[in-house]
């Protein structure tokens, strides 16, 4: 019985956070820390010739300085991520390569911000002045920053001991797509360019270690998004098999992805611990984070797409060159892999051939973030679908309408062979468009249109492939839950997610006291320390309320099961017969408190004589939830199926450009989201929410742009430019609600889904209101200087309203 | 962002700020707002060996309006222009309403802005149509430089390493004419450094038409600029929507932009009419709003 699922309730964790109560990991401090400062390169492509420490040693209060080369004798290469080990497939494709990075750089840099040099101070100060003491003689190498210059015959290559600059490679092939391309009456074939930005988190990294010697135990404090990999990672790279890692990743202001990857640092610090006997802290400056913390999002991509006559979609080929800047164990292959398998969307696509690629530049890792590969993949295909609409002299509505995958179709095999659990595509499209009076808006925009003004109605279906699993990959694909029952009746819960502000803690107390019967205020959440559960694939791809919601209700169902057999027992009555519901044990026929959970707990712990035979004391239960509805065997087409479930949803825009300067205005922006049953409607919207706004800087702001030298030029807050609520249109967000299948609960997951609509749904409608002069986006940022170009373009200047 | 060592001294007065300038020269700073300078100094772009806080002057603070002039003091911050000057000096109010959030405009300060010289910021415009005055002051005594002097490059200014500005002073409008004003800037988000910032006064006679005309900018050039030509074109004229669009052109042309990453300086050049047009025509509807209603 639902008594707190699907409810409002106000978040938990908020009285915290509010009141500037939370311990972060700058909040973190260990008796006896040194602090640790990195000497970062100034280059983005050069050897590394000498590395002269003796200066910053001198400086007051250093304790230690290491260089790369002091870490190569120390330590072994970064361990693979998420890739268990280095052969991670035996097909030929994917097919993946892996490149040996220090916990600092060793003889050559290839990012502008690679950490050279580690100095170690008594004061964070003193530490910041040593390293910038750090004398490193670099021999600069020619620096390959663009990805399509990567690709070319002859090109410098990152790494000497590959053949090319290409780290990851998929291809995919399915019917006889070259043969209906050339048969298509209509074919689109576009070049589309996505542009790099990034998570952001408004706290940056930090990672702390000390080492008992006594115990050989390490303790890691780290804001990572996987708190259990970790102590595998570094365990392998520090090639210690007598330590034993406990890593605890505090409250986080948010991780976005970004802190899903095995940083530097994450083996640098326990390496000084290790040396110095004494506990070593880092933390991660804003300029830093923006070279040192990945990146995400950049690729160029090649599309062409056969239609038939009537709108329907007959063969699609793509070619995704994914920019993943240098190979350090950042996850960032996954870009190439989901962007490519995904691209047929939502969309009844059977024949379908993709060649993607993950090119290493001299530019800063890329890894996920929020809407990881699916912002990118959304985007190809909603670009495709208006050029084919106009193409075809078809309503934006009418050619998704005429291709999605109908209701009756679910579960879905999609053609590169995950199953697309549930949904109806055409019910959500409706309901968007009455929810914003599509006819309406179009109306308005031709009125406008006569009067030399330029509106746009933009339409955009997104799907979002979640949860998501991969073979001989930490995040191998299940959760793990503990639920306990005190002897004074109260929930512990402890799961293996980081609580990174997503109101984890509200949502699993709701779940679990609606599944034991306990009051919402008696359950404590316990989550980001590596000692609470064994093993976790950590918190990402909105998988926390499909599996880990799942094992948590699992894990309560089994103990709830024990409290009635104890209530029961000593009742002399059936369990059947009784129900649990606030703490209290009714009688399903009698009214009346028969027991309390508290007086169960109590016979459970204490009076264990007066337990039914055989029982064993305690009331606590551990579930590992696995992903649902996924294969790691590749089926007879060598396919896996590596996602559990595929929210979706409409987004449409109506917006006004100003031509002369090239500005968009958002007058509207609607959302109706398939996200399965509601947990908490008022988390749901504000995940919605803050999605929305980290696509709409996007969209529009949050650009990470290089020189032809590889330096960053918007490393700081002054030049990448993340969106506030000056720049936040009002959002109407509307549900529907088909439950997940495969899970108990229903939930499928919504913290991404709300990143992937802007940029996708604001180009189809700056496109819209630009089509009296034709212009054409396909690529991205939307910023002013961009959509002005694209005007003038085809117009030349002379507005100057 | 950990700033580089420093020693920090907060004078009491102006004679005691003046004499640590003399002393210690171009390795003094003096930190007003701080809203420059500390990004400066966590970013290690300034390595000053001692910063003089010159928060406590409160000599600096206040603003005094008289007959023909307005006195604000080099300390009065951002936000008090903004609200105290609504009415006297509306140009120099819009302009600081544009600058940053209200954070920022609670601690920067009138003198600070317009020290540090940045190209692109929005109070130098406002000064330099507004005709204003600053008061440099050093042991050695005091002197007057007009605004169009007073920035030499980006980031420049003429003052002299110990010599610092406390003052800046404002010629009232002529009580002949009535005043329309406009500062228009575009910026990449609300708050964010000007990518073009024009400020525009126009004054117009009894008889309805353009007594005087100003027209200046910020963020496309080295400093911000007076462009004579546009103001001079719409002197005479009844200021019609062409007379505005030659005048946007005449300053179009004087625009001498740089790329950066907000905007490249082809994208600068080619807004800067456009901006200038929207400020001029903000600035004659007000005028003759304020012409309607005179008796
Ligand atoms: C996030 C952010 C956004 C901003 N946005 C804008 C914007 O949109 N538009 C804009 O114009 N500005 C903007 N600013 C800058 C803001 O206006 C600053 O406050 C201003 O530029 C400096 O004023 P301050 O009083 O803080 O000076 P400080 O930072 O204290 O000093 C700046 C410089 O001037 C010198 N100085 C200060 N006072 C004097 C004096 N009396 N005599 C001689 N030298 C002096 C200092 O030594 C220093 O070199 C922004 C700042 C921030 C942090």
């Amino acid at each position: 019985m639902a008594t707190y699922v699907g409810k409002s309730i106000k978040r938990k964790e908020s009285f915290d956070s509010i009141q500037g109560k939370n311990t972060y990991i700058g909040d973190v401090e260990v008796p006896g820390m040194l602090h640790a400062a990195i000497h970062r390169s100034p280059h983005a492509h050069a050897r590394v010739t000498r590395v002269d420490l003796s200066e910053a040693l001198a400086q007051p209060g250093v304790v230690a300085a290491m260089s790369g080369q002091d870490v190569r004798r120390l330590s072994r290469p970064l361990a693979p991520f998420p890739f268990t080990r280095t052969k991670p497939y035996t097909s030929d494709y994917p097919r993946v390569r892996f490149a040996d990075h220090y916990g600092l750089a060793v003889d050559r840099v290839r990012h502008v911000g690679e950490a050279v040099a580690v100095v170690v101070s008594e004061d964070r100060y003193a530490a910041a002045d040593a390293a910038e003491a750090v004398r490193v003689e670099y021999e600069p190498l020619p620096p390959v920053v663009d990805v399509e210059a990567a690709l070319e015959r002859g090109t410098v290559r990152l790494y000497e001991e590959w053949p090319d600059n290409i780290q990851y490679e998929f291809r995919f092939s399915e019917g006889p797509v070259e043969e209906l391309l050339e048969e298509a009456p209509v074919v689109i074939r576009e070049r589309i360019v996505q542009h790099r930005y990034t998570g952001t988190p408004m706290e940056p990294r930090g990672v702390i270690a000390s080492v008992d010697q006594r115990d050989n135990l390490l303790t890691l404090w780290s804001s990572t998004q996987v708190p259990h990999a970790l102590p595998n990672l570094v365990l392998e790279t520090l090639g210690r098999a007598d330590l034993k890692i406990r890593v605890i990743s505090p409250t986080m202001g948010g991780g976005f992805g970004i802190k899903w990857a095995f940083y530097p640092e994450e083996v640098l610090m326990p390496l000084l611990s290790l040396q110095l006997n004494r506990p070593v802290g880092w933390r991660e400056s804003r300029s830093e984070h923006m070279v040192a913390s990945h990146h995400s999002r950049a690729q160029v991509d090649h599309v062409e797409a056969g239609f038939d006559r009537a709108g329907r979609i007959t063969a699609l080929k793509t070619h995704v060159i994914v920019d993943l800047g240098a190979a350090y164990p950042s996850g960032g292959t996954s870009l190439a892999f989901v962007t490519a398998n995904f691209i047929p969307g939502p969309y009844r696509v059977d024949n379908y051939a993709t060649t993607s690629f993950g090119v290493v530049t001299n530019k800063t890792a890329a890894g996920p973030h929020r809407a990881n590969g699916k912002a990118e993949s959304n985007f190809i295909m909603e670009r495709v679908m208006d050029r084919a609409a106009l193409e075809l002299g078809l309503g934006k509505d009418e050619i998704r309408r005429r291709n999605l995958i109908q209701p009756h179709e679910f579960p879905y095999t999609c053609v590169t062979g995950s199953t697309y659990d549930s949904g109806d595509y055409p019910a959500c499209l409706r309901k968007a468009l009455a929810e914003a009076d599509y006819a309406g808006l179009l109306a308005d925009r031709d009125r406008c249109r006569l009067e030399g003004r330029y509106r746009g109605v933009g339409l955009a279906f997104l799907l979002e492939p979640l949860s998501s699993l991969r073979p001989n990959a930490y995040n191998a694909g299940y959760e793990t839950v503990t639920v306990r029952v005190d002897p004074v009746g109260k929930a512990w819960v402890f799961s293996g997610d980081v609580n990174m502000s997503m109101s984890h803690m509200t949502t699993l107390s709701q779940v679990v006291a609606d599944e034991l019967g306990v009051r919402f205020e008696d359950v404590q959440v316990f989550e980001g320390d590596s000692a609470l559960v064994s093993a976790s694939s950590g918190s990402y791809a909105s998988r926390f309320s499909t599996v880990t919601i799942s094992a948590a209700i699992k894990a309560s169902r089994a103990v709830r099961t024990k409290i009635l057999a104890i209530a029961a027992h000593s009742l002399r009555t059936h369990p059947e017969a009784l129900e649990c519901t606030g703490g209290m044990i009714l009688g399903r026929d009698k009214p009346g408190v028969a027991l309390t959970v508290k007086e169960v707990a109590n016979i459970a712990y204490y009076s264990i004589n007066q337990l039914p035979g055989n029982m064993d004391p305690g009331l606590h239960d551990t579930h590992y939830f696995i992903n649902p509805n996924t294969s790691f065997e590749p089926d007879a087409k060598g396919r896996t199926s590596n996602f559990s479930t595929f929210p979706y949803a409409v987004n449409l825009a109506y917006v006004e450009v100003d031509v002369a300067t090239g500005d968009t205005q958002i007058l509207k922006y609607l959302t109706v989201d398939d996200s399965g049953n509601l947990l908490n409607p008022m988390i749901v919207d504000t995940q919605i929410t803050g999605a929305i706004s980290h696509g709409i800087g996007g969209a529009f702001l949050e650009e990470l742009v290089y020189d032809e030298q590889g330096q960053l030029l918007s490393g700081t807050f002054a030049d990448y430019l993340i969106p506030s609520m000056a720049e936040m249109p009002d959002l109407e967000i509307h549900h529907m609600v088909t439950p997940m299948p495969f899970t108990p609960g229903g939930f499928k997951g919504v913290g991404e889904i709300g990143a992937i609509g802007p940029p996708v749904v604001l180009a189809s409608a700056i496109e819209d209101a630009l089509a009296p002069l034709g212009v054409k986006i396909m690529s991205l940022p939307l910023k002013p200087e961009n959509i002005w170009r694209a005007i003038h373009e085809k117009r030349g200047t002379g507005d100057k309203r | 962002m950990i700033p580089p060592p420093f020693e920090y001294r907060a004078p009491e007065s102006l004679p005691e700020t003046l004499a640590l300038l003399r002393e210690h020269g171009d390795e003094a700073r003096l930190m007003a707002g701080g809203q420059s300078l500390l990004p400066m100094l966590k970013l290690r772009l300034v390595r000053p060996a001692v910063i003089v806080d010159i928060g406590r002057l409160q000599e600096l603070d206040g603003i005094r309006e008289e007959a023909n002039t307005v006195r604000l003091g080099a300390l009065v911050t951002e936000r008090t222009l903004e609200r105290k000057l609504e009415q006297r000096l509306p140009l120099l109010s819009e302009a600081a309403a544009s600058i940053g959030d209200i954070h920022i405009r609670n601690l920067g300060t009138l003198g600070g802005t317009l020290c540090q010289a940045d190209p692109s910021g929005d109070l130098a415009p406002a000064a330099l149509a507004l005709e204003a005055t600053l008061t440099a002051q050093s042991t050695d005594g005091s002197r007057a430089i007009a605004a169009h002097e007073f920035f030499s490059g980006p980031f420049d200014t003429c003052l002299a390493d110990d010599e610092m500005v406390t003052g800046v002073e404002v010629p009232a409008a002529d009580p002949e004419s009535v005043r329309g004003h406009g500062y228009i800037k575009l910026a990449r988000r609300a708050g964010d450094y000007a990518v073009v910032g024009a400020a525009a006064l126009v004054s117009l006679g009894p008889d309805g038409s353009c007594r005087d005309g100003r027209v200046a900018l910020c963020a496309v050039g080295p400093t911000a600029f007076l462009c004579e030509a546009a103001g001079r074109s719409l002197q005479g004229t009844r200021l019609t929507d062409a007379d505005l669009a030659e005048a946007a052109d005449l300053a179009g042309n004087e625009a001498d932009p740089v790329s950066d990453v907000h905007a490249s300086a082809e994208y600068r050049r080619a807004m800067t009419p456009v901006v200038v047009n929207r400020a001029l025509t903000r600035a004659r509807e007000r005028a003759r709003a304020s012409h309607a209603q005179r008796p």
